[in-house]
């Protein structure tokens, strides 16, 4: 009797489904995610591929405009899993060469060569042989189902991409707070998620004008700790395949006891300051999606407006700097896809930004780009990209100012009451794994063309003389992501 | 004169690009999401993929009238469903079929089958049929579960199939297979992953929060079969007896009957009744072994293990093993 009770009791157990998964066969294989571009252009009038990016613009036109070596390795893997609960460890590394040689190594000093000196000053300034950087740019622990029944919730700490928002034309990230961090996300609270975190991203003693030797400096060490507390509410129903977005940032400086007292002198000896800056701001973004837009498009809308140490953001940071020129800026965003039919799609963006620095000058940026593709057949298309840039700059804007003595000076349109403008089209010929606009690898053939003001410098120094206002480049790239 | 000549070549050029690329088997290239011209060709929707199911005869009344193609070990290949398939009625409804003939020195292997997913799917469910054509064994359709586009993948609805002749029996007189799909599964849909999320994925993106697209069920589609090894983790016994027990639903009793039929040579048992109907018992030492390894199971405490050992044992005609697991649970 007592055994045919304890039998009922184990099989009740077995029905309840406690038991792992019949076919739990195991899998040791990490998920492989990550993305990578790469190819080789010229510059029409000789020279390597030259790339155009309007002055004050804090983003490009992508296709066919990318003049590096880029790629990210994602590395991830569920490491255990129970009642829809499980531990997820996600790495990532990037990777960037100046796409110059076969043989481009990471001086590791960082002195032959930064992320800037491979996109932009190349042709200037970096060694040939030591144009690489290496970048951890992920590794974090995510553990997923962390409020029983909420499967998307998500305790997560570690280095991370923080639900970055991005246009992809223009390679352009506009709400980014990424870096170390600790957060839970999708916490789904009335009718949304929420998600808090706290993120940390650090300035150089550059930010205080003590110039970049920071390692010679003992007073002024550490770097200066900036942290932003984030808190956005996600996924509210607007309509059948609409949702809302809301997200509000507070960012600030946490400066040492040794940087709160730090005296700033001047060649006199005398005293100018006191203490490192120490900058704080809000910034809160609005972002609707709308889903079956045009076929299987969408369109996404964003009102971003930041202050103080929030205001200084670009692309790829929306971070809280201790010290920001700018201290106001807002911008309004739209960009989707339209999916015609089977043979034709597009993407299409527009936004306009204001900055506000604190003495008074201002920046207005307009940009406006449409990508669109015919497919030929599944596996070739033609993709044409326009881009267009309009940057105007107020009075007392810190723009580039050029030195009027030199016998090749010529105004630079980033000036006071001036505007720089850059048209870019790019006509690309695409053998495509699958028709759709998101599928990938890529391969193309392109030829750009760009057309720019007198003064707006856009192309990489020195390939194209400094007075001509126009440009071509051809070349091939293969695009891929997995 | 020459310009216009210029504008004929180059047109005539495109539309010979665009006139080879996609025809034949050779070309075809999986095809990455639903609006695939080459793919809505095959199943343009659930809807007409029923008239063209309805349109093509039922070849035959038996499984061993069907026409079989031998299974290429090699390369991995595609295989459609369509108005050129061959049609049977299965127990579970009509359906279009590939069938293949196993190669005899293929003992050991594991069938990797996916079915591309679109706009529509085609949902596969595999019988295996012995060397008389009778069911072996049927991996019904929920063993092919939605995998996303991948690693220069397809998404795609993905299952395997475990041959091991060398384990002798039934197994061994394991001959062809078919692929079909059932009035059941053709009812239903599959959920995937929008290619905007496996972008969002790959970039570290917030999630782009649009609607996962849908890929209603047809009754055509196109799927790719590779072989490779065996894995190591394959099939347990208790999957394949799984596999065996469920076999005889999918097929109209009259329909497999081999001219002269033989009397099964069992290794593991087809089924609990037979043993209970007096089936040949089993062997003093295998029953011995079975409870050694129950009790040991319980006294390391792996009780799934344990239970799936009594319910394995039984299958096979053990009468000792449940008293053996309750007697080891309750002395622990």
């Amino acid at each position: 009797m007592k055994a045919r009770v304890l039998t009922a009791a184990f099989a009740a157990c077995l029905a309840s489904g406690a038991l792992p998964a019949e076919d739990a066969a195991k899998n040791y294989l990490p998920d492989f995610h990550g993305y990578l571009r790469s190819g080789l252009g010229a510059t029409s009038g000789g020279g390597d591929q030259s790339c155009f990016q309007s002055n004050g613009a804090d983003s490009k036109y992508r296709l066919g405009n990318e003049c590096e070596t880029y790629m990210e390795i994602v590395l991830g893997k569920s490491l255990w899993e129970q009642n829809g609960q499980s531990f997820y460890i996600d790495t990532r590394i990037a990777y960037k060469s100046g796409q110059q040689n076969d043989w481009e190594e990471d001086p590791g000093d960082g002195s032959g060569s930064n992320s800037d000196a491979i996109s932009g000053d190349r042709a200037v300034a970096a060694h040939p042989y030591r144009d690489s950087v290496v970048s951890l740019r992920e590794a974090n622990a995510q553990f997923r189902g962390v409020i029983p029944g909420q499967k998307r919730s998500n305790l997560w700490a570690g280095k991370r991409f923080y639900q970055r928002h991005d246009i992809h034309m223009a390679d352009f990230y506009y709400w980014d707070i990424s870096g170390p961090g600790v957060g839970l996300e999708y916490w789904t609270l009335g009718p949304g998620d929420l998600s808090v975190a706290w993120i940390r991203n650090t300035d150089g003693a550059w930010a205080n004008g003590l110039g970049t030797d920071f390692w010679a400096t003992d007073g002024i060490r550490p770097n200066v700790v900036n942290n932003v507390v984030s808190l956005r509410y996600a996924n509210l129903k607007t309509n059948k395949d609409g949702s809302l977005e809301l997200g509000a940032e507070w960012g600030g400086a946490d400066l040492t006891n040794g940087q709160r007292n730090y005296l700033f002198v001047n060649a006199d000896d005398e005293v100018y300051q006191r203490g490192f800056d120490n900058q704080n701001g809000w910034m809160f973004t609005a972002e609707h999606t709308q889903g079956n837009w045009f076929g299987s498009g969408y369109n996404k809308f964003a009102a971003q407006y930041a202050n103080g140490s929030m205001a200084a953001t670009g692309n790829n940071d929306t971070h809280s700097h201790s010290f920001s020129n700018v201290n106001r800026m807002w911008r309004v965003i739209d960009h989707g896809v339209l999916v015609f039919n089977s043979r034709i799609a597009m993407m299409y963006a527009t936004w306009y930004e204001s900055k506000k620095s604190i003495d008074g000058g201002t920046k207005d940026w307009f940009s406006i780009g449409i990508r669109p593709q015919y497919n030929w057949t599944d596996t070739m298309n033609t993709t044409l990209e326009v881009g267009y840039d309009n940057v105007a700059f107020g009075h007392d804007w810190a723009g580039y100012i050029p030195d009027p003595t030199q016998p090749d000076y010529i105004a630079n349109c980033a000036e006071r009451n001036s505007h720089c403008v850059l048209t870019k089209v790019t006509l690309a010929q695409q053998w495509q794994a699958g028709p759709s606009i998101w599928a990938r690898p890529v391969l193309r053939l392109f030829v750009t063309y760009a057309d720019w003001n007198q003064g707006n410098y856009p192309q990489t120094p020195g390939i194209i003389p400094i007075r001509d206002t126009t440009g071509t480049t051809f070349g091939a790239q293969v695009e891929a992501w997995w | 004169m020459p310009r216009s000549l210029t504008v004929t070549a180059l047109a005539l050029a495109l539309v010979t690009v665009a006139g080879c690329a996609g025809s034949g088997k050779t070309t075809w290239v999986a095809p990455l999401e639903s609006r695939s011209p080459m793919y809505t060709a095959v199943s343009p929707s659930a809807a007409a993929s029923l008239e063209t199911l309805s349109a093509v005869r039922v070849c035959c009344d038996t499984l061993s009238a069907l026409h079989y193609q031998p299974l290429n070990t090699g390369d991995s290949e595609f295989f459609k469903l369509d108005a050129n398939s061959q049609a049977f009625t299965f127990a579970t409804g009509k359906s279009l079929l590939q069938a293949f003939v196993i190669p005899d020195e293929l003992e050991r292997a594991t069938l990797t089958i996916e079915a591309i997913a679109g706009a529509t799917v085609f949902v596969p469910t595999v019988l295996i049929l012995d060397r008389d054509f009778r069911v072996s064994r049927a991996i019904d359709s929920s063993n092919f579960k939605y995998t996303p586009a991948g690693f220069m993948e397809p998404q795609r609805l993905r299952g395997k199939v475990y041959l091991d002749r060398r384990q002798g029996g039934e197994l061994a007189a394991e001959k062809y297979l078919i692929v079909f799909t059932t009035d059941k599964d053709l009812r239903g849909s599959t959920r995937m992953m929008s290619e905007a999320r496996l972008y969002a994925r790959a970039h570290g993106l917030v999630d782009p929060g649009l609607p996962d697209p849908i890929a209603q069920h047809a009754a055509t589609g196109v799927f790719r079969m590779g072989v490779g090894d065996l894995e190591v983790s394959a099939a347990s016994t208790t999957q394949y007896v799984r596999q065996q027990q469920g076999a005889s639903r999918y097929v109209p009793p009259t329909s497999a009957v081999a001219p002269a039929p033989r009397p099964s040579r069992p290794v593991v048992q087809s089924s609990p009744r037979a043993a209970k109907a007096g089936a040949p018992p089993m062997l003093k030492e295998t029953q011995t072994m079975y409870d050694r390894m129950i009790q040991q199971s319980v006294a390391l405490g792996d009780m799934d293990r344990a239970w799936r050992l009594v319910q394995e044992a039984e299958r096979a005609g053990s009468t000792t093993a449940r008293t053996t697991f309750v007697g080891a649970v309750e002395n622990k």
